[in-house]
């Protein structure tokens, strides 16, 4: 053989080579991902549930472009689903649409992807425009749509679940039964019905009606008018291991009525969890950590809306770190909230899951909770400082979480900006389910950076500026400056 | 190992003799930053990441990193010392890669500014480093698999221009293959594979700050096909 031809031969194998490296990089490799948080990378959870795939999954994501500008988050969301294509060997394939550029809108209406408006400036004109966020999931001949989504917090969770109930093809189903009669789950719990359904089916059940076999988990909220005779299906569906969810105030709170006037709650669900170890008292709670509601105020013709603080409304932070329900839990507000008692029936199966600040006290008969009546809040405040157990979990032999507030889930959270109780109602509703990697996948903190350093924005407005001009200007001119005086001195030289 | 850092070394100090190694890098500086300050408006996003500067330098890497490799073999073969350079006690292998690492190290220079961009920044917000350390050796990565397509294209071309145009077409093509999947609807399998060629592809995971090892293994398939093609064209020319 010549050396042209073993040079030949050389080239050849030296590409064959590359080729092969290449092609296994593909099947045998390693990710490191460098963010704080593994903000990048998904759950145990998440990768084992792709890499078991048995069946090809399909991942839409409708996402319109001038969204996709404006929105930082978006790409967060995209970075998520790659990853599930990542991990899954194939067995997941991402497509990213423009339902607009692509000619879609009417397809993507149709599988459910709902359009929302947003504001937007271009060439100094302010407008609305319309574009779209959401997902849409097949697997086999089923299909799962997330209509809208943004929030890079609870993102992996959505997806999750739904390639779980697609690969299960079930969805979890949880009964929501409402102890006050005029209530409907449509129009007081719109957000959580909203929310909750995404992930799971809800059916209503009515007061008094058997509770379901089928059902994985019960959402009793308020307990008013569940008398004994209403209170027995309750009791048989708990003897019988069922996970339920209490959200029961020991006092009733008229949010119809300015003055929000009170007075102490009656129903048989009191004793029924005063049987299993759970007193939930009829006394108000309040605490040094608390919202902010508004009141209107009239000063002279005018009337004022200020935001006044308001102790009946707590700030919950303080959460038990080792219960898969509040495992990295960060916030939750609570309304008009009673404390509860447990340890009643000696029963080490009752773990407390939240709690007031220290600085917390109590209140009760007559109840003061108009706003305007801020004087008389802290009236009980010296004989009953303390801290107070807000919400609690038992394991026998369902599984049940008590929480003694029976507003945290209705659709005030919408007016006080409480999205994070979502959060803590989502991972009660796959803790009681018997999903716990499903809760725990609610623990996970998601979401961009902001320059948020400096609060004063004139400085920050300067510091940024200085940033802008030394790298566009001041560098290149000093790299050129100094090119051209380098050039002239060589030339000088030779 | 010896004699092609020496030629990289006079590689380098080579293109420092000429005004374009030094107009390259005031043209990268300025553009990235007025990409990420003034259009991207970094400052009214108020999102702490530099993810938008880097995201601009591969459309960057596909104008300038041809300007300083059209010279590296299609001048020699037009001023006709590619002969001269071939007669030199060197293997072609060890001359490919002097001028790769030379150029290599031009790139490397050129990202020392930058870190004025993360340094400026920094007492605005919170940045996190893990994704900054990400974008930078994806950076470095990505031009070295510039610089050795570049190589490539004018180890082949007859001239500085048609160099400078082949190494940019092929490098456009390589740094957006995956757009092909946008506009033609293709089987999963070879939608996969059209994605798996694109330069932005690889590179969309180091702008997040995942390390990925088909990313890396990617970059330095590429720079070691092209270097070996060059090198192969050069011996092929010997035997001429």
């Amino acid at each position: 053989m010549t050396t042209k031809a073993k040079q030949r031969v050389l080239f050849i194998l030296t590409m064959v080579l590359l080729l092969m490296i290449w092609l296994n990089s593909a099947h045998y490799f390693a990710r490191i991902d460098l963010s704080a948080d593994r903000t990048h990378s998904l759950s145990p959870v998440s990768r084992n549930l792709v890499r078991e795939l048995g069946q090809p999954v399909r991942v839409t994501y409708y996402l319109s472009d001038r969204l996709r500008a404006r929105a930082p988050e978006t790409e967060l969301l995209i970075d998520l689903l790659r990853e599930y294509a990542t991990h899954s060997r194939g067995m997941v394939s991402l497509s990213i649409l423009d339902p607009v550029i692509a000619g879609l809108t009417a397809d993507a209406e149709a599988l459910g992807i709902v359009p929302q408006q947003i504001q937007v400036i271009e060439r100094d004109q302010q407008s609305l425009a319309t574009v779209y966020t959401g997902v849409v999931i097949e697997y086999l001949d089923r299909r799962r749509v997330l209509p809208v989504v943004f929030d890079p917090s609870t993102f992996e969770y959505d997806v999750t679940s739904a390639i779980r109930n697609l690969v299960s093809d079930r969805t979890p189903v949880i009964g929501i039964l409402l102890g006050r009669r005029e209530e409907t789950p449509e129009r007081e719990y719109q957000i959580l019905v909203g929310e909750l359904g995404r992930t799971h089916l809800l059916r209503r059940i009515e007061i008094g009606e058997p509770i379901p076999p089928t059902i994985d988990a019960l959402f009793v909220v308020g307990a008013r008018d569940i008398g004994p005779a209403a209170a027995e299906p309750i009791r048989e569906f708990l003897d019988s291991g069922g996970n339920a969810l209490f959200a029961v105030s020991g006092v009733d709170v008229d949010l119809d009525t300015p003055a929000l006037p009170a007075e102490t709650a009656s129903g048989s669900l009191f004793d029924l969890l005063r049987e299993r170890g759970v007193n939930v008292r009829h006394e108000l709670v309040l605490d040094r950590a608390h919202r902010t509601i508004p009141v209107t105020q009239e000063i002279g013709t005018a009337r004022v809306q200020t935001l006044q603080p308001y102790p009946h409304w707590i700030s919950v932070t303080a959460a038990n770190p080792d219960h898969p329900v509040t495992a990295g839990f960060s916030e939750l507000d609570l309304f008009w909230s009673s404390p509860i008692d447990v340890g009643l029936a000696d029963d080490n199966r009752i773990e407390v899951l939240l709690e007031t600040t220290g600085q917390a006290w109590l209140m009760g008969e007559p109840f003061i909770t108009a706003p305007q009546q801020a004087a008389g809040f802290e009236r009980d405040a010296r004989a009953t400082r303390g801290r107070y157990v807000l919400g609690v979990a038992l394991t026998h032999p369902g599984r049940v979480v008590v929480i003694g507030d029976d507003n945290f889930l209705s659709n005030l959270i919408h007016y006080t900006g409480s999205a994070h109780n979502i959060d803590v109602v989502e991972r009660i509703a796959g803790w009681l389910t018997l999903d716990d990697d499903l809760a725990s996948l609610r623990a996970r903190p998601r979401g961009e950076r902001r320059l948020d350093r400096i609060d004063d924005p004139a400085r920050r407005l300067r510091v940024g500026r200085t940033a802008a001009v030394l790298n566009t200007v001041l560098v290149p001119v000093v790299v050129v400056v100094g090119g051209v005086v380098l050039n002239i001195r060589r030339r000088r030289t030779s | 190992m010896r004699r092609t850092l020496t030629l990289a070394r006079k590689e380098f100090i080579a293109m420092f003799r000429t005004p374009v190694a030094y107009l390259v890098i005031a043209l990268f500086l300025t553009v990235a930053s007025l990409w990420f300050f003034g259009v991207h408006q970094f400052l009214g996003r108020n999102v702490a990441s530099l993810r938008a500067y880097f995201a601009v330098v591969p459309l960057l890497f596909v104008v300038l990193l041809p300007a300083l490799t059209m010279r590296s073999w299609a001048e020699e073969r037009s001023s006709g010392t590619a002969e001269l350079l071939l007669t030199l006690p060197f293997s072609e292998l060890q001359l490919v890669a002097g001028k790769f690492l030379g150029g290599f190290a031009l790139v490397c220079v050129m990202l020392i500014p930058t870190l004025l961009v993360p340094l400026s920044v920094a007492p605005l917000g919170r940045f996190d480093p893990g994704p900054i350390i990400g974008q930078y050796l994806g950076t470095v990565l990505l031009a070295a698999a510039g610089l050795a397509v570049g190589q490539c294209a004018s180890a082949v071309s007859r001239n500085q221009i048609s160099a400078f145009l082949s190494a940019a077409a092929l490098l456009m093509v390589l740094t957006a293959f995956h757009v092909v999947n946008a506009v033609v609807p293709l089987p999963p399998t070879v939608a996969a594979t059209v994605n798996q060629i694109s330069f932005l592809y690889h590179f969309s995971g180091f702008e997040r700050g995942v390390i990925d090892s088909r990313a890396v293994i990617y970059f330095l398939v590429v720079v070691g096909a092209s270097l070996g093609w060059t090198t192969h064209v050069l011996a092929m020319r010997r035997w001429r």
